[in-house]
This record gives structure tokens, C-alpha cells and sequence, in this order.
């Protein structure tokens, strides 16, 4: 639920399970996965070739179940899957399978110190999109290696007034993280973030930042979200989509407009994979 | 060898035992009746022939057991099941040339029953269709009157069976695609409870609907190629786990004492006479085998086409998400990637497929959604609930397959709303998810009716069984479609 005057911290660390999400192929990592290389791991149902279904990786849900609990969430007892529906040249099947209303756990918190929580508001799981890459000769390219590797996604919400220390609050997050039953450390160099600030609940105003990877990325994410917010709240701009972008030379890193954003997405459930009740798994 | 296209499965699978005749006769008639055919009617898209000549080759040299019931028998599939090396196009430009890098559960299983595949069929696009006008290629014709449409989506498959070319071919059912088709054609056509026939493999329309099944000439057939298909797959998650029962069990069966409902809304307005005439008359003939025969009422039914097509046309939406251009299919060119985007897909889509995906995108836009598309779902449920208390006093229920018998090629072509209201007496069951199976029940001015079998969840058996009883009182599955040398059965 879309809550005015709130920004969501969303994070998504890689699962460590072998095959994909939603289909019996092995997950690729990047290791395996050089640049220079693509599209070696042709796989008919993660590429949306037409006729392959979704079937689901049940180890992916019990490790959400697991970071769930240590994040105090209250366990669903039932869990749906949907499809954000939007044409990206990075995503084949033309939608991301993702949870959005009925996760595997809501209403947790986490301790960053004393006198400080925040509200974990889901834990999830979602597939990775394929990887935008420019070619030598400056074309765009996509890599779908890694499209249907599961995602853990947390939803971590607070006021958009209030001052996160981004610092602590990743250093406490990853704490937990390592505290679950599956090895966690590679998979820490590959967690992602993004950032969305919601401004106005009835015109959907947000602006979201993605592919974040530091604790940099996000203090220069956030100081750039409250000024952004202003700016929108000015110029009342519909969904405003921002990439970070990383210069392999210098590390140097700049925020740019992301063009080809819906202005909506379209959200139904997955009709290929019927409910699933916790207990069951 | 001339008339073994007019046989059944049944009969054609004693030959093949006996050695009578082998599965490369079998073959060679199908592909006989296929070039006299063909240029008439236009049922299919893609040929086998040199892959189906080299199975048959291989079953006799085995020689056909008597538990092989579907060995060296011919058959078709439509368009939009996939088949590893050979095209599959859904009947779409978006599609020319997509060869599947594997194969539907459907067509493993019918490899492992040692069934001959023919060719692929002509459908509708994307199965979006009543008529088989909507596919990209050409169009099929009735093969009881040429100047009439088959009916679709499985308009193909349905033609090629009551054409003789093929005792089997196989259909999708989303709204009535298998059920209407073969009511136009004079054939027995079937869909099966939601779930018991994997869609692996299928190209989906609206995935919570969509069923495979069975379309053949008699209802004994069609009962065996039921066993064939039916079961569990691992990789279909909406599959039904049940076990699955011998579909053959129980015809032959007396149907004394079975209660069969007859929904008044099916036989009301909007019906045509003579097909109300001849569904009546059926009842007649169930009474005269000991069935008590009464009404029932699904008042709800009757939203059942508006409710269709917001549903549908949101899961037909995002099942057509994918198919952009950019790893397989028709790819327009242009000079962006946001332009390719824009023009293969306005290209490679038909007029209707772009319809369905904005009636579906409208529903599912946040504004909407509560006031169309949960809306939908809520009478979605009172459906499924109204046929449940239904099947608490009757064992089955009956009505007609489609409210008219086969309309004129390009008559309703232009007009999608009486195209879509066309299927106002099958969509219920897939809305549903009940099995619904349609047998020859009369004919108007030489076209066929079709009466409509509807199922309780499951209990397809029971369905064989009274179809079957109706087919041994009557003989109209006898009748032979005049471009195949049936005489006049108006």
C-alpha cells in the first residue's frame, strides 16, 4: 500500500539456490558470466519463449521464509505470485514475476541501534531482469543470463523527512543477512538497491532510483530524491525513473533519467502459478 | 484403401493389428485426402510429411499391438501447440517462421502413443477468434459448405476431421474453441475439466481458461485419445494432480436413471428455432433411454460473455507481453529500439489480437481494476457457484454448442461483438472450468447442430457415457460432409 510522504528502501540480495525461480534451469551467476560473453544459457521459459510455464523453486521460498522470520515479519500463511506487465527490452517475457500483495512476510523491523528501528514493511521474492550493456560500437545489448534468478526483496519504509544513516543501516541489515542458515557473503557483493519516494497517493507521484550498490550510492541517492521530490512537486511529472550509472574507468558515479519507463505498470496475478500456503512448502 | 478415411479410430486400429492395413497406408490416404481437399478448404498451415512417413515406417516394422489402441493413427494439431523442428505460428505474422526449440507435453504424449502427426492447422490468431478469419495466413472453409466459415478457433482441426483427412485432430478451448468448431463441422469435439490436460507447450490466450482437448468423429474416439493426453505434469502448475480414470469405463453403460439439467437460459432468446428444435428433440430421445431430463437455472450465465473478455483479454494482455521482436519471430525493421518495438508489434498483430490487448490493458490500468477487473472475478465466482449447486441434483447438463449452425464467410467478420456473443453458451464452462463436449445432434439446410454435454468437474466418464448413448439412438455422427461424398442431410 502506496503511503504519501513515505520512501521505500528496497533490496534485493541474489538466492543461492541452483536453479532459477520459476523454471528447472541453472541459475548463472556472474562469475560464469563474463561481459564479453552473453547469451550462452539459452533457457525457452526464463526468455518468455511462447508455451513455457512457470513452476516455482520451492527452496527459493523457504529462504524467504527464513530471512522473513529474522526480520520479525508475520509469516503469510498464503503467498501469490503476479506479473508487473511492461514492455523493457530487458525483461523477455514482458513482465517481471514478482510479490506485491500477498508476500511471504509483512510488518517486521530491524534495529539500527538503541534508539533508532525501521519498519520492514515486506519480505519477498521476485525475478532478476537481464543486464543493458553498450556494445564497443556504443550500441545497446542485453544480456539474459540472469533473467529469472531469484531475488530476495526487502521493503524497508520510513518517513521521506526523516534522516537515514544509510551507513549503520546497511551494516545492520547485512548483519542479518549473514545470520541466515545459507551463505550470504558472496551473495552481499551482488545486493542491489533502489530507492522510491512516494509524494502523492491519488497521482502516484514517485520517483525511484535503482541500481544501487553502496552505502555512497544511496546517501547520493537520497540527497538526490528530496531535492527530485521538490522539483516534481513543482512541475507534477508522472512516474520518474533514475539509474545510476557506474564509469568502469573511474568509479565516478551520475544519476541519469531512465526514458524508457512505463508510466504504469500493469499488474495481474500469475495465472501459471496457482496460490501457495506456507505450510505446504 | 479409398473409404478407410471415413472410419474410426476403433476400426482403424483392428486393421492395424490384423495387418490389414499399416500405419504408411494410413499415411498415405491422410495425405491423399489432404491434396483433394486442401485446395477447398484450407485447413492447414504446415505439413510432416516427410517426418510422418518415417514414423509410420517404424511402427510397421514393429507391428501395432493390441494395447497400442493409437498407434499409426494420423492426426493434427493445432497451430498453437508446439512442435520441436517444425513451425508453430499461432497463426500470427508475429510468429511466421517460429520454430519452437521444444515440444508441447501434448505432443511427447501423443509420440509415446505412437500417433502420426499430419500437420499443424489453421486457427484463429492466437486463438482470438470464432470463425478462423482472424489468422494471418488464409481461410479455412466449412467442409460442409464451402461458402460457410468452420468455425474456430480450432476452425483447422475441426475442418480436417469432418474432411476425412484425419480421424484425430487436437484443439484449444478457451471460450469454446474445440466445442463450437466441431458443432460447425458435425464432429465430436471435447474439453476437459480445467487442468486435466497440461498446457506445457500450448501458446497461451487466457491461461486460467484455456484447456486442450480432443476433436474426432465419434464419441468412443474421442474417449480413447482422452486417455492418451489426460494426467499430471510436473511442469504445469494449474495441472490436476487427480488420478486418472479408463474415459472408455463406462460407454456402453445404460444411462437409466441419470439426471440431466437443461439450464433454461440455453434454449432462451437469442437461440436460434431449429437449433432449440433439435436440442429438444435430444431430450426426447434421453427420456426414451430412461434419463429423467430436467430444468435447471445459472442465472449469472448470462454475463458470462462480458465477464469473458475483460478476464481474457487482461491474461491474453500480458501473454502477448512478450512477443516483441527481439529473439525470435517477426522482427519490423526501424531505427530504435522503442520504433521496433512499436512496428512489430503493429505489423505483426492482426486487428483483433490488438483489440484484445487494449481491452485487456484498459482493465487492468489502477483506475480500472477495481471497477472492471475484480468486478469480473467476484461474478466469476458466483458462476463456479451457481453450476456447484446445479450439479448437487443433476449428474450432467445439456444445451446447445452454439446458437446457430455455421454463418457465412466474412458475414459476422467485421462485427466483433455478435462474433463474440457467438460463444455465449460455451464461455460459462470455461469460466468455470468445467468439461463441456459437443455431438452431432441434427442439421439445418445441411449444416450441423451440435448438442452440448456439460460435465460435473472430472466426471468426463459420465459424459462419454451418455454421449455415446445418444450416438448409438441417432446416427447423426454418420453423416459425411458432401465434399468428402455425403449426400444432402438437410
Amino acid at each position: 500500500m502506496v503511503k504519501t510522504g513515505q520512501t521505500q528502501w528496497v533490496i534485493y540480495l541474489p538466492l543461492p539456490t541452483e536453479t532459477k525461480l520459476f523454471s528447472s534451469a541453472m541459475q548463472v551467476s556472474s562469475s560464469e558470466n563474463e561481459h564479453t560473453l552473453v547469451n550462452q544459457f539459452p533457457n525457452p521459459i526464463s526468455w518468455g519463449y511462447p508455451g513455457g510455464l512457470a513452476t516455482v523453486n520451492r527452496q527459493a521460498i523457504k529462504f524467504g521464509m527464513e530471512a522473513a522470520a529474522d526480520f520479525h515479519c508475520e509469516l503469510a500463511e498464503r503467498i501469490r505470485f503476479e506479473r508487473k506487465n511492461f514492455l523493457d527490452p530487458s525483461l523477455p517475457g514482458g513482465y517481471q514475476i514478482v510479490q506485491e500483495k500477498f508476500p511471504i512476510g509483512k510488518n517486521g523491523e530491524i534495529n539500527i541501534n538503541k534508539q533508532t528501528s525501521l519498519t520492514v514493511e515486506s519480505v519477498g521474492l521476485t525475478t532478476a531482469k537481464g543486464m543493458e550493456m553498450t556494445d564497443e560500437k556504443g550500441r545497446r545489448r542485453f544480456n539474459y543470463d540472469f533473467v529469472g534468478n531469484p531475488l530476495l526483496k526487502i521493503v524497508i519504509s520510513f518517513d521521506s523527512k526523516q534522516a537515514i544513516d544509510f551507513e549503520t543501516s546497511l551494516k545492520e541489515v547485512k548483519n542479518v543477512l549473514k545470520q541466515l542458515s545459507w551463505p550470504t557473503d558472496s551473495l552481499l557483493d551482488d545486493i542491489h538497491f533502489e530507492l522510491i519516494a512516494y509524494i502523492d497517493a491519488e497521482s502516484m507521484i514517485q520517483v525511484e532510483i535503482i541500481h544501487l550498490q553502496t552505502e555512497a550510492d544511496l546517501r547520493l541517492a537520497s540527497d538526490f530524491l528530496k531535492n527530485e521530490v521538490n522539483l516534481i512537486l513543482e512541475k507534477k511529472r508522472l512516474l520518474q525513473v533514475w539509474k545510476l550509472l557506474v564509469d568502469p574507468k573511474t568509479q565516478k558515479r551520475s544519476l541519469e533519467m531512465k526514458m524508457d519507463t512505463p508510466s504504469e505498470y500493469l499488474i495481474l496475478f500469475d495465472q501459471d502459478i496457482p496460490d501457495i500456503y506456507l505450510t505446504e512448502v | 484403401m479409398s473409404q478407410l478415411f471415413s472410419l474410426s479410430v476403433s476400426e482403424l486400429h483392428r486393421l492395424l493389428v490384423r495387418r490389414e492395413v499399416t500405419a504408411t497406408e494410413l499415411t498415405q490416404v491422410s495425405f491423399a485426402r489432404l491434396a483433394e481437399t486442401e485446395p477447398k478448404i484450407e485447413a492447414f498451415l504446415a505439413l510432416n510429411e516427410e517426418q510422418a512417413y518415417h514414423y509410420a515406417a517404424a511402427i510397421d516394422q514393429k507391428g501395432v499391438q493390441k494395447e497400442e489402441v493409437l498407434a499409426g493413427i494420423p492426426m493434427a494439431l493445432k497451430d498453437n501447440m508446439l512442435t520441436k523442428g517444425l513451425t508453430t505460428t499461432a497463426a500470427s505474422r508475429i510468429l511466421e517462421n517460429f520454430v519452437p526449440p521444444f515440444d508441447a507435453t501434448l505432443v511427447e504424449k501423443l509420440q509415446r502413443a505412437k500417433m502420426i502427426l499430419i500437420g499443424k492447422t489453421n486457427m484463429d490468431e492466437f486463438a482470438m477468434g470464432g470463425s478462423t478469419e482472424t489468422s494471418y495466413f488464409q481461410k479455412t472453409k466449412n467442409a460442409w459448405n464451402l461458402s460457410k466459415v468452420p468455425g474456430g478457433s480450432s476452425g483447422g482441426s475441426a475442418a480436417a476431421v469432418a474432411a476425412g483427412v484425419v480421424p484425430v485432430a487436437f484443439g484449444s478451448d478457451t471460450g469454446g474453441s474445440i466445442r463450437q468448431p466441431s458443432s460447425f463441422n458435425g464432429i465430436v469435439g471435447f474439453k476437459p475439466t480445467y487442468g486435466r490436460v497440461s498446457r506445457f507447450g500450448l501458446i497461451a490466450l487466457g491461461s486460467t481458461f484455456d484447456q486442450i482437448g480432443p476433436m474426432t468423429r465419434t464419441v468412443h474416439d474421442n474417449a480413447l485419445v482422452l486417455n492418451a493426453i489426460a494426467g499430471h505434469d510436473p511442469k504445469d502448475s494449474t495441472g490436476s494432480p487427480k488420478k486418472v480414470p479408463d474415459f472408455t469405463a463406462k460407454i456402453g453403460h445404460e444411462i437409466k436413471g441419470l439426471k440431466i439439467g437443461v439450464p433454461k437460459e440455453y434454449i432462451g432468446a437469442g437461440v436460434q428455432p431449429e437449433v432449440v428444435a433439435a436440442v429438444k428433440n435430444a431430450m426426447k430421445i434421453f427420456e426414451s433411454l430412461g434419463a429423467h431430463v430436467e430444468e435447471v437455472s445459472l442465472p449469472h450465465v448470462k454475463l458470462g460473455v462480458p465477464i469473458y473478455y475483460v478476464l481474457s483479454c487482461a491474461e491474453g494482455m500480458s501473454n502477448m507481453q512478450g512477443l516483441d521482436g527481439l529473439r525470435y519471430g517477426f522482427q519490423a525493421q526501424a531505427e530504435t529500439l522503442e520504433e521496433m518495438y512499436t512496428q512489430t508489434r503493429s505489423q505483426g498483430f492482426g486487428e483483433e489480437v490488438k483489440r484484445r490487448v487494449m481491452l485487456g490493458t484498459y482493465s487492468l490500468i489502477a483506475k480500472n481494476y477495481e471497477s472492471y477487473f475484480e468486478q469480473a472475478m467476484k461474478i466469476r465466482t458466483l458462476i463456479i457457484q451457481e453450476f456447484k449447486q446445479a450439479f448437487q441434483t443433476v449428474d450432467l447438463m445439456m444445451g446447445p454448442t452454439a446458437p446457430t449452425v455455421a454463418y457465412g464467410l466474412n458475414e459476422h467478420f467485421t462485427d466483433p461483438v455478435t462474433m463474440y456473443m457467438g460463444d455465449e453458451l460455451t464461455i460459462p464452462l470455461n469460466i468455470a472450468g468445467l468439461p463441456g463436449m459437443s455431438i452431432p445432434c441434427g442439421f439445418h439446410e445441411g449444416l450441423p447442430i451440435g448438442l452440448q454435454l456439460i460435465g460435473n468437474y472430472f466426471d468426463e466418464a459420465t459424459m462419454y457415457q451418455v454421449g455415446h448413448a445418444f450416438e448409438t439412438a441417432t446416427d447423426f455422427h454418420t453423416k459425411i460432409a458432401p465434399m468428402i461424398g455425403g449426400g444432402s442431410n438437410g
